[in-house]
């Protein structure tokens, strides 16, 4: 091994510590987690996370027959089945934290979990 | 080595990475975007044995056909980031720092410059920087893997050819 490889292995490993803080950063903004499901980069779909939950199960439509089914419970979110030809999306398994995503390329669905929930205002929003 | 070897030789190049391209979409994903690599081994010969400009050109090729053949045009867009994006961290490396670098350093840089490539293009696409930091660390793991029995293939390679006799007569 040469003194360059060294300096490959330590990049590597400070790209593995960046990628991690970056994911915990993003997971510790306020105790509030929501589902956003993106499609073709435009939300279709939100939903709030929190204890108690019912379990919630739906279809997210990419158009010509593509489809990818989404389960979320409080403890995970995951891709429960899709028609996507590389199943990629099915097999990368559950997300839990916020900052998490499941990508799938080809239906060009992005199902994350965000911190906090902004939209549906309450009642009393409306004064302002 | 007359330009018209020279180009024969690096259509083969090319067909050789097609098919390790190909090969690689049949095999089983063990996570998202994990790949073995095994084209960067075609291009990292190149690189070695031709000349920066011929390994980009072999880069450029085998992901355009690769994508036609088997992909779509997203797979492209990624695949041509990735691909561009690690030969050029490969030829800078190996033209400016050679002496400090072995193969398998090279491809392994290689390795994750390629992940970046893709990474930066799908949160491009997807509007999301979070994809970066999600998918980053695992991809960066698997590509010090990777990277190392693609260099450790390509070492081997090169020396092969660099020892065969029609290879010393075709470069002169």
């Amino acid at each position: 091994m040469k003194i360059g490889d060294l300096v490959v292995y330590l990049f590597a490993a400070a790209l593995v510590a960046v990628g991690l803080m970056g994911m915990y950063a993003m997971g510790t903004q306020g105790g509030d987690k929501s589902v956003v499901v993106e499609l073709d980069g435009k939300e279709v779909y939100s939903c709030r996370i929190y204890k108690g939950m019912a379990p919630v199960e739906f279809r997210v439509d990419a158009g010509n027959g593509k489809y990818n089914v989404v389960s979320v419970t409080y403890e995970e979110v995951k891709i429960k089945e899709a028609n996507c030809p590389d199943q990629v999306c099915v097999k990368s398994g559950p997300i839990r934290h916020a900052g998490q995503a499941i990508v799938c390329l080809p239906h060009r669905v992005v199902v994350k979990i965000t911190a906090g929930h902004e939209e549906t205002p309450d009642v009393d929003d409306i004064a302002s | 080595m007359n330009k018209v070897r020279k180009m024969v030789m690096l259509a083969l190049i090319i067909s050789q990475a097609l098919v390790l391209h190909l090969i690689e979409g049949f095999m089983p994903v063990v996570a998202p975007g994990i790949k073995l690599g095994l084209a960067n081994i075609m291009t990292l010969v190149t690189l070695v044995l031709f000349g920066f400009k011929e390994a980009l050109v072999v880069v450029i090729v085998r992901s355009v056909l690769g994508s036609l053949l088997a992909g779509s045009v997203t797979a492209m867009l990624y695949s041509l980031a990735g691909g561009i994006l690690s030969c050029l961290v490969m030829g800078w490396l190996y033209f400016r720092w050679r002496a400090y670098f072995s193969m398998m350093g090279i491809s392994t840089a290689g390795a994750i410059f390629h992940n970046i490539g893709q990474l930066l293009v799908a949160s491009w696409v997807f509007g999301t920087i979070g994809i970066l930091f999600t998918y980053l660390p695992v991809l960066t793991v698997a590509a010090v893997g990777t990277g190392f029995f693609v260099g450790l293939a390509s070492r081997y390679i090169i020396k092969y050819l660099e020892e065969q006799k029609w290879f010393k007569w075709e470069r002169g």
